[in-house]
């Protein structure tokens, strides 16, 4: 990556570190392991105006302290983070930020991931000791969605720059000067972005506020998963928020790979949205006419004894997990149905400037590729049903059929999560689980397998689909039950080109591109446009 | 054409700047609207509302305070209550503090005795503009433009051009002659560092913004020697490679602006600027930059944003403008009176210079004299003369009053007692006596002045002109107001603990000088004054 001529070696708090030239101060110490505090300087914004006076440090030859996110590293150089004036001075300027910052912290919904907060505890400044009435600009909207609460504003400018070097789209600024100085947008021009979200999620503070999220939960009491977007073929990397097993946000998680700090807006509603349906909670079968609930042994038994290799047609879905759709790809070849496909919705594609890479993708689905690459084709319609077929339909939500879709059908197994009207036409429900309800893998638009955990408990007895699929097999005397994800995966692995070699545990948190079948064998990490 | 100029233009033409104006003016120019709103809101001059068709701004800054312009501009409005087309606003140091209060009508500055002329000035109408026959003085070779330029001239007729250039360095290294713009950075120096860079093109950039109560040299040597200043702007043109110059003057300096204009004309017309002067290869021209205002546009990398077209906020430094300047290029900048001083040594010699000087001091000084002293005006004086005697030049205290304080290098500058009264003005020795050379501005104050509410007004100052980028300087000036005025309107006592906690901090932490003088004035008074201010022990404090 880097040849020895570019190499430095500096020494930081004691520490040795060898970093490539034009690094700069903050992220040698990183590189170390020392934290520096900062504001203003964000690692996904190229932009560094060293305006917050945080992350100052002693650098021996200097005669002033020197704002170490923007000082580069030099060879020889001995920096010091901690020392008694670097520290008086850090102090004072978070003292500082309290100061015109109110403490309504009980209130903020940054609370608990507000990084103002957070150094105010380390250095110990629990109450600011200035009494003097503070400043309040008060609280406006800098869009239609997103609250901007200017006595919590710390003029950091991190919003303003994600506009400007990453979004491409100058809507924010900072207007007046010195003391008065405050956020706002052009009278009459709104801020529409497509990935205007991220500026909530930049803001260090809390001074910029999601509307639908506003005091709805306290940082806190939320728990967090590591997930997937499903919102497109891009596949950010997400952090699914959960209060009382609802999704109260997803906010980008750090993929330099595929979404650096970022996603869109699009994205961020997709999860939530999810909450509200109407679910399948149970297996029902139609043993006597009637859909009827019944337990997941009674039900596999009863599914097993109908299910008949002959005439059938199938649907499937982007959304699907690989793993489930390995199994639904082995169950459609038991029945001896061919030419399993699914249908795609597609929307506008819009790309974030700053980070290329990151487009809302026209595909809103997250595992086109997966799909294809387990034996599935596109499609942009529902398969007719010939009368007395065999129907399997998976993980499709049959938006658009009419609401006797199916009933032909002699044998309908209908597999997914929320019951549209045909669904009631089914022979059989199985209830699956959503992906934020289960672990899995989805290969995005570039061939990237990525993992998604678990943010939610399923309703009623929900499984995720490939192991009850796996279960079905099993009875049917077609293959192995499986448990566990990662042998699911690694069935998988196991007989899919392009899978092999790869291991759930190996995916780590940044996934691995495909490799072989015509895939470009790039090592997991090596994103090419990525630089920090 | 600058956005900057856009704006102005515009505003000139509609009186004010309309959304829509702005709208338009976007899509004329294609710059996304953004940029024109975050410099409308930067800048003072700027402004969104239609002025009245007479417009009064009334100073309300330090030389003005101590000449009762407190509650100046509200006693105006009640006396023109019935004038409906008069808008009163107070502004911030208009740069003639030597006819304090500074009142300007219309944009032009009124010469008026009393409250009662004021009133008779704006209902006449407003002043007319009155044009000041030029002194001569003593730093000045030629007498007059037309015998300007001796110092290029003679450079260009040495045949290396490289070798006049290290020449004419070593001339200004060996006359000790030091920045005049505030910090006093030796110019021998600055020069040949900026020399030195490899980039080019390298620009050549005069700091005529001159904003700080109680200076006003820049705008009488502008007005007088223009020739000087362009003269010592082509030698460091010479002297470091650039053939462009530009010179940052601040809009209110109407009068200076007409004299740089009339001299660049006239020297472009005779061949003393522009491409290949006195057939030597040597291209140089100089254009004029009106700034739309405020304080820290002075504040080196501040102006070279403006110049750039955006908010006036410094960068951090290093680099520094003689690496990376104007659009990331070594950028040689001085003050007005550095380049004039520049261009007298290269006409005279280093030695003429340092034989200019007295008390063993080299040189010669421009001070802008203002407060309580009969002659308020600007002094050319030799370098080392005694704050007594430059305090004698100016009439002396006014009023036959006894002198309380002085603050020999403006508002900036710390405050000192009469018994420091003998020291020399001369860098060292001020330095030494615990204040600053700073921006060449005595400031005196007299006996029966409270001294906590002069040092609130210049701390308010700062405050009102902090640019608000970074945060030491953004909140700490704003809660340093809070607590002074406090405690002058209520007699508390100031709490000096959280003052130099504060003062450490703005001059640990901030980006730019600014922040580090904010507290200078206060520091001092509770230092040499402790009784006049409620909370102070008098040992803490100024250095
Ligand atoms: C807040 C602030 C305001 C300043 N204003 C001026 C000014 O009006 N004129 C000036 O020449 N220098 C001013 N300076 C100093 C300049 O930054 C710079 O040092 C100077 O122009 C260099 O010229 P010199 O070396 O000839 O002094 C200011 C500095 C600060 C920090
Ligand atoms: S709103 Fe938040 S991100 Fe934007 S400047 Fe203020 S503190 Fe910084
Ligand atoms: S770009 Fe696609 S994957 Fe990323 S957040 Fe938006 S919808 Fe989700
Ligand atoms: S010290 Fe004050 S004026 Fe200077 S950059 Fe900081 S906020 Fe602006
Ligand atoms: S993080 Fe370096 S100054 Fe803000």
């Amino acid at each position: 990556m880097s040849d020895a001529a570019n190499q430095i070696t500096l020494t930081i708090d004691g520490v040795d570190v060898k970093v490539e030239a034009g690094t700069t101060v903050l992220q040698a110490a990183e590189r170390a392991g020392i934290v520096v505090p900062h504001y203003c300087y964000h690692p996904g914004i190229p932009s560094r105006p060293a305006q917050c006076r945080m992350c100052l440090v002693e650098i021996e030859g200097q005669p002033k302290l020197q704002p170490s996110c923007v000082f580069p590293a030099g060879d020889g150089m001995v920096v010091h983070t901690a020392s008694e004036t670097a520290e008086t001075a850090r102090k004072s300027v978070i003292e500082f930020l309290l100061l015109n910052h109110p403490l309504d912290c009980p209130i903020c919904d940054a609370a608990g991931q507000c990084m103002l907060q957070d150094y105010a505890f380390e250095t110990g400044q629990l109450r600011s000791r200035y009494a003097e009435a503070k400043l309040v600009l008060g609280r406006d909207r800098v869009a239609d969605d997103i609250l901007y609460f200017g006595d919590r504003c710390i003029i950091c400018t991190r919003c303003v720059r994600f506009m400007e070097d990453i979004a491409g789209d100058n809507a924010l600024v900072v207007a007046q000067r010195g003391h008065k100085a405050y956020i706002d947008t052009f009278p009459g021009k709104d801020l529409d972005h497509a990935f205007r979200g991220n500026i909530v999620d930049v803001c260090p503070v809390g001074a910029l506020v999601h509307e639908d999220f506003v005091f709805k939960a306290r940082a806190w009491d939320m728990d967090s998963s590591a997930g997937i977007c499903p919102g497109c073929s891009t596949g950010c990397n997400i952090d699914i928020n959960v209060k009382e097993n609802r999704i109260v946000r997803t906010k980008p998680r750090l993929n330099p790979d595929v979404n650096s700090y970022w996603m869109c807006d699009h994205g961020r509603r997709c999860l939530v949205a999810t909450n509200l349906r109407e679910r399948a909670e149970a297996p029902m079968i139609r043993a006597a006419g009637e859909l009827e609930p019944a337990s997941w042994n009674e039900s596999i038994e009863w599914v097993a004894e109908r299910l008949v290799s002959g005439p059938g047609v199938s649907v499937v879905s982007a959304g699907l997990s690989n793993e489930t759709l390995f199994y639904s790809h082995l169950l459609l070849e038991w029945l001896g149905i061919a030419g399993g496909a699914f249908r795609v919705e597609t929307g506008e594609e819009i790309e974030l400037k700053g980070f290329p890479k990151l487009k809302l993708r026209a595909e809103r689905a997250p595992n086109g590729k997966g799909a294809e690459l387990l034996g599935f084709r596109r499609t942009d319609s529902l398969p007719e049903v010939p009368d007395g077929a065999t129907l399997v339909a998976l993980g499709d939500g049959l938006e658009g059929a009419p609401a006797e879709y199916g009933a032909n059908a002699g044998f309908f197994l209908y597999i997914g999560s929320h019951l549209p009207a045909a669904a009631h036409n089914a022979t059989a429900i199985l209830p699956a689980t959503t992906v934020p309800e289960m672990e899995g893998t989805f290969v995005n638009f570039e061939g990237r397998v990525q993992r998604f955990h678990r943010a939610l408990r399923p309703p009623g007895v929900a499984r995720p689909a490939w192991m009850f699929l796996s279960r079905l097999l099993e009875r049917l005397g077609a293959g192995q039950g499986v448990l566990d994800i990662r042998a699911a995966f690694a069935a998988m692995a196991a007989e899919t080109p392009g899978l092999q070699d790869l291991t759930w545990g190996g995916l780590g948190l940044r996934g691995a591109l495909l490799n072989g079948d015509g895939q470009p064998a790039v090592a997991a990490g090596e994103g090419a446009a990525w630089k920090r | 054409m600058h956005l900057i100029h856009e704006l102005e233009a515009l505003q000139a033409e509609r009186g004010h700047l309309e959304k829509d104006d702005l709208r338009e003016l976007a899509e004329r120019l294609s710059v996304p609207l953004y940029r024109l709103q975050e410099l409308v809101s930067f800048y003072p001059h700027f402004r969104t509302t239609a002025p009245a068709p007479i417009t009064v701004s009334v100073c309300r800054d330090m030389s003005c305070h101590l000449a009762g312009a407190d509650g100046l501009a509200d006693h105006l409005r009640a006396a023109l209550s019935d004038q409906a087309e008069v808008e009163i606003a107070e502004a911030s140091c208009l740069g003639c503090c030597e006819r304090a209060p500074g009142i300007r009508i219309n944009g032009v500055p009124v010469r008026a005795a009393d409250l009662a002329a004021v009133v008779e000035v704006i209902r006449g109408g407003g002043p007319k503009r009155e044009l000041k026959p030029h002194r001569a003085w003593k730093t000045d070779p030629y007498g007059d433009a037309e015998g300007a330029y001796e110092g290029v001239r003679m450079a260009l007729a040495q045949d290396d051009p490289g070798e006049a250039a290290v020449r004419l360095i070593g001339e200004l290294e060996k006359s000790g002659l030091r920045g005049m713009g505030g910090a006093g950075f030796p110019t021998g120096l600055k020069w040949k560092l900026v020399r030195a860079e490899a980039a080019t093109p390298k620009y050549v950039v005069c700091n005529a913004d001159e904003s700080e109560p109680g200076t006003f040299k820049d705008r009488v040597i502008l007005e007088d020697l223009p020739y000087l200043v362009i003269e010592g702007m082509m030698l460091a043109g010479l002297a470091i490679g650039a053939s462009r110059g530009i010179i940052y003057l601040r809009h209110e300096y109407e009068e200076a602006r007409a004299c740089l204009e009339e001299e660049i004309a006239r020297a472009r017309d005779i061949g003393w600027l522009g491409p290949d002067i006195l057939g030597s290869g040597f291209d140089f021209d100089v254009e004029v930059f009106i700034s739309p205002g405020g304080y820290i546009l002075g504040e080196e990398t501040a102006l070279l944003e403006a110049l750039e077209d955006r908010r006036g906020e410094p960068r951090n430094k290093p680099p520094f403008p003689g690496q990376k300047g104007l659009y990331g290029l070594p950028t040689l900048m001085n003050n007005v009176e550095t380049f004039a001083h520049a261009a007298a040594i290269a006409a005279e010699g280093a030695d003429w210079w340092m034989g200019r000087g007295v008390n063993g001091c080299a040189g010669l000084k421009f001070v802008a004299v203002s407060g309580h002293v009969e002659k308020p005006g600007v002094y050319e004086i030799p370098m080392g003369t005694t704050v007594a005697e430059l305090i004698e030049i100016a009439g002396g205290v006014s009023g036959g009053r006894a002198l309380k304080a002085f603050a020999p290098g403006g508002a900036s500058s710390h405050f000192l007692p009469p018994d420091r009264i003998e020291t020399p003005v001369d860098f060292a020795a001020l330095a030494e006596a615990g204040s600053m050379m700073g921006s060449g501005a005595l400031v005196v104050v007299a006996e029966g002045t409270p001294l906590l509410p002069l040092a609130t007004n210049i701390v308010r100052f700062f405050r009102n002109e902090s640019c608000g980028k970074c945060v030491p300087c953004r909140d700490g000036t704003e809660k340093a107001t809070g607590l002074l005025e406090r405690a002058v309107s209520t007699g508390e006592p100031v709490d000096m603990q959280v003052i130099e906690k504060l003062n450490l901090l703005l001059t640990e932490t901030s980006i730019c000088g600014l922040g580090y003088v904010a507290l200078n004035p206060l520091l001092s008074v509770a230092r040499h004054w402790p009784e006049e201010v409620p909370g102070a022990t008098g040992n803490g404090g100024a250095t």
